[in-house]
């Protein structure tokens, strides 16, 4: 005190009243500061308890965000593949109810799926409700949301027509490939299912609440059946969350007579809104009003209030000390928090990719590459199983840096545990130093793996194949084990529904080669028909023109013949008359072989002795003097079954054609040769030859080199050798010769 | 002594001329008929040593004719000829009158060298044309 040493000593009276004053002033000004660090300990209380709730439901709406949201993107990646669209866009049900199936059982916590037209109406539903079809549901909200900006769509609460429990509903619009709405997938969730997976979350010291947009209550701890379906909008809070605010909020509980804090978010994508709520610390509060407002407390107050003072003190640092703590703890629930959503993006790409991809190796691949990623382990593998070999093939691996292809690593299935276990669905720990000593062994210890889990892919009850991932520990965390069962679930209805396509397409495919085989069959008798058809008219032509010209030909001949009586013996008379007599001959023989091509029938078979039917003809047939003509008959043949007269017919072509090769003579050779396979006769000349081009087709109808001639002789003869179940076949070099062999079967 | 006579039947006109100026020269006494009827009818009416006929004939065929001459004159060698070599009448031709039937165009060396072995020694007779 600056002015004390200025007081009069004597005057003790004052100094007593100054000190009672100087006292009463102290105890005031400890009583002001008593009551400002009680004031500064409540709202730290306050700010803490708030922090806290504000921390919560930033958590828990970002946990039921992303579990929403999970089930849109899978009914959009649904919607988006070209199997379900096609279904859609037929309205087939049946193949259609396979998709929703499918669907309901990857998600069964869902309600039901259903798929409705683009105007609401339902027609397929699972579990099947055929009573429902055709019904519409335009005026239900989900088909309202979805149907006003053709967006995915999370409705408000109502009491499902099929299942007759609240539920809320998730509506995707399909789209076809020009971005045409053709129809909805909707998926209904039944308020139960949310509850079991919200009531975990504890509170301290309160509870949560979930609204929807209409203010229903998607969950509430205490309310459920009928109770989700009151209107709330008109409570404060909600009133603010449907306005979409965000905040806190004091509010007194009237029942109760207590205050409570509540942090209030909108989850903007669902259209829901979620509300924390916390006691907050009335008792702190009115003794905070009874201590500012009493002014004139005895000493003792005010030495419990120092007391009381120093208690705050030290409580504000343990508070301080508190918050750290929760700050911390928050930045920790938000860490995972993130990483929790890392995992369901990972998740969501593997179960996209599957569910996009069509063949197996690629659907293989997209889930190896996904969980290498999201398990953060050295190698992953899918693994499919042939149980009646006992062995196991790579349908993909991943390594560290890369994905392998798959097919063609095979190993005894003993590799992957207890079969009958996985069967069961149990997922297998297998440690590599255990196994028996073996290359898979080594390869396995060498690039590192030393424990590996494999988890079974069940499809249909049926057990197609196991996902197994592995690393240098035999540790398998609980969350990595039922993130590859939810994988391998997956994969294992992709892969059987890959297989049931490419089976599918195979026998498609099996199917149209069969076609076009028998097309090009059909096609080949058609044109076989139509050649018969031709030569037909073709043969009746002949054969009528033949007959009429044999005898205007007999009457020259006649002519001829006379005038060779009556004329004098002049040379040039002579020569005329040789050539008109040759002219004759020749017009002769081509309407002959005309007849004889227009008029083949079914041979007469008998044992016909070949060796001397060609004995026979060479006699009807005298060669000029230029050919030489050699024998080479086998002693030994055998009688053949033929037509004798048709053989003749051959034989007379033949040599009749080799005669015309040799214009200026040389060899006729004739052979007749007891094979294997019964009899072999060949003519062969020294003559032209027959152009390589000209081969293939001498046989053919009509063809013909010569410049006289109308080319049916080797036609006829391919014709007769066959009707006499003979074969024909040419061998010709130009400038050498030409050798046809005939081949007979023996009697 | 009369030429050995032989009665040559055919409807093409110039069958007829023809080979009837080869047998007139070659000493026959040669009669034509250009139908089956008007073969019948000569028969009937005169003897002949020999007949060639045609068996495709509008009206009454060569067989037809051939069966009606052997019932008139059992006796005359009758040799038929066509320019049908696979004719369904050829058979029965062939048949009824013992000989091969000749296909036109004829080999007419062939046609002469038969009637000759028919009629005995035409060639001892003289020459006249009828």
């Amino acid at each position: 005190m600056a002015g004390a040493p200025d007081l009069p000593s004597g005057k003790t009276g004052h100094g007593t009243q100054w000190a009672i004053v100087g006292v009463l002033v102290g105890l005031f000004v400890i009583l002001l500061v008593a009551g400002y660090f009680f004031n500064q300990v409540l709202r730290l209380e306050e700010a803490q308890s708030l922090a806290e709730s504000e921390a919560i439901a930033r958590g828990v709406a970002a946990f039921i965000q992303a579990r929403e949201e999970n089930y849109v993107n899978s009914l959009l990646a649904y919607a988006g593949r070209f199997r379900f669209r096609e279904a859609v866009e037929r309205k087939n049900r049946a193949e259609a109810l396979v998709h929703l199936r499918q669907f309901r059982d990857l998600f069964s916590e869902m309600d039901s799926t259903f798929l409705a037209d683009p105007g609401g109406v339902l027609w397929a539903r699972f579990p099947e409700t055929p009573g429902l079809y055709g019904r519409s549901f335009a005026d239900r909200d989900w088909h309202r949301g979805v149907s006003r900006e053709w967006r995915p769509y999370v409705s408000e609460v109502f009491v499902s027509a099929g299942s007759g429990v609240p539920v809320v509903a998730l509506a995707v619009p399909i789209r076809d490939l020009k971005g045409k709405v053709i129809g909805i997938i909707g998926s209904s969730q039944r308020l139960d299912v949310i509850r079991q997976w919200l009531l975990p979350i504890k509170v301290p010291g309160g509870d949560l609440y979930l609204v929807d947009r209409k203010g229903q209550f998607v969950f509430h701890p205490t309310r459920t059946g009928p109770g989700h379906l009151s209107d709330y909008a008109r409570v404060p809070i909600v009133g603010r969350l449907l306005r979409g605010e965000e905040g806190v909020l004091e509010q007194e509980n009237p029942v109760e007579h207590d205050v409570r804090l509540a942090a209030y978010r909108p989850l903007p994508s669902l259209g829901w809104g979620l509300v924390v709520q916390r006691n907050k610390n009335l008792a702190l509060q009115r003794m905070h009003t009874l201590i500012l407002g009493s002014g004139t407390v005895g000493l003792v107050l005010t030495i419990a209030l120092t007391f009381l003072g120093v208690v705050a003190i030290r409580s504000q640092r343990r508070v301080v000390v508190a918050l750290d703590e929760r700050n911390r703890s928050t930045e920790e629930l938000r860490r995972a928090n993130d990483r929790y959503r890392e995992r369901l993006r990972i998740l969501r790409e593997i179960d996209q990719a599957i569910l996009a991809e069509e063949a197996p190796v690629a659907i293989g691949e997209a889930a190896v590459r996904g969980l290498r990623d999201l398990l953060g382990v050295p190698r992953a593998i899918v693994n499919l199983f042939d149980l009646a070999s006992g062995e196991a093939e790579w349908l993909a691996a991943a390594g560290r840096r890369r994905v392998h292809l798959g097919p063609g690593v095979r190993f005894p299935l003993t590799l992957m545990g207890d079969v009958e276990a996985l069967r069961r669905g149990e997922p297998q720990v297998i440690d590599v130093t255990s196994l028996p000593r073996g290359p898979e062994a080594e390869a396995l210890l060498a690039s590192g793996v030393h424990a590996y889990m494999a988890v079974p892919m069940i499809a249909g009850g049926e057990l197609i194949g196991a996902l197994s991932f592995g690393g240098a520990h035999a540790e398998f965390p609980p969350e990595h084990i039922s993130i590859t069962r939810e994988v391998a679930d997956q994969m294992a209805i992709a892969l059987s529904q890959a297989r049931l396509y490419e089976r599918v397409k195979r026998e498609a495919e099996e199917l149209e080669q069969r076609v076009r085989e028998r097309t090009a069959q059909l096609e080949a008798a058609q044109d076989e028909l139509v050649r018969a058809e031709r030569l037909a008219i073709l043969g009746q032509l002949a054969g009528g023109m033949s007959h009429e010209l044999r005898n205007p030909l007999g009457v020259i001949k006649n002519s001829v013949y006379y005038l060779r009586m009556v004329l004098p013996e002049e040379e040039r008379v002579r020569k005329h008359l040789g050539i008109l007599d040759r002219e004759v001959e020749t017009a002769t023989r081509i309407i002959s072989g005309l007849l004889d091509f227009a008029r083949v029938t079914p041979p007469s078979r008998v044992e016909v002795d070949l060796n001397a039917l060609v004995r026979d003809q060479l006699e009807r047939m005298p060669q000029p003097c230029s050919i030489t003509v050699v024998l080479e008959l086998a002693s030994d043949l055998p009688p053949v079954l033929a037509d004798p007269e048709q053989i003749r017919l051959v034989l007379s072509n033949l040599i009749s054609n080799a005669n015309q090769a040799m214009p200026n003579g040389g060899t006729l050779t004739i052979q007749t040769v007891h094979a294997a396979a019964g009899v072999t006769l060949t003519v062969a000349d020294t003559g032209l030859g027959i152009a390589p081009e000209h081969l293939e087709r001498i046989f053919e109808p009509l063809f013909t080199t010569k410049a006289k001639g109308i080319g049916l002789g080797l036609p006829l003869a391919k014709r007769l050798v066959e009707s006499n179940q003979g074969k024909i076949r040419v061998e010709s070099t130009p400038g050498q010769g030409t050798c046809f062999e005939l081949r007979f079967a023996g009697v | 002594m009369t030429h050995p006579s032989v009665l040559l039947v055919d409807d093409d006109v110039g069958m007829v001329e023809t080979l009837g100026d080869i047998l007139a020269t070659s000493r026959y006494q040669v009669a034509t008929a250009d139908s089956g009827e008007a073969a019948v009818a000569r028969v009937r009416a005169d003897r002949f040593d020999a007949v060639l006929m045609d068996i495709r004939m509008p009206g009454l065929n060569g067989v037809q004719a051939l069966r009606a001459i052997k019932s008139l004159a059992p006796g005359i060698p009758v040799i038929m000829m066509t320019a049908y070599t696979r004719d369904e009448l050829i058979a029965e031709a062939q048949q009824t009158t013992g000989f091969p039937v000749l296909g036109k165009p004829l080999d007419i060396d062939r046609v002469l060298a038969l009637l000759a072995r028919l009629i005995p020694s035409p060639s001892a007779r003289p020459l006249g044309i009828a």
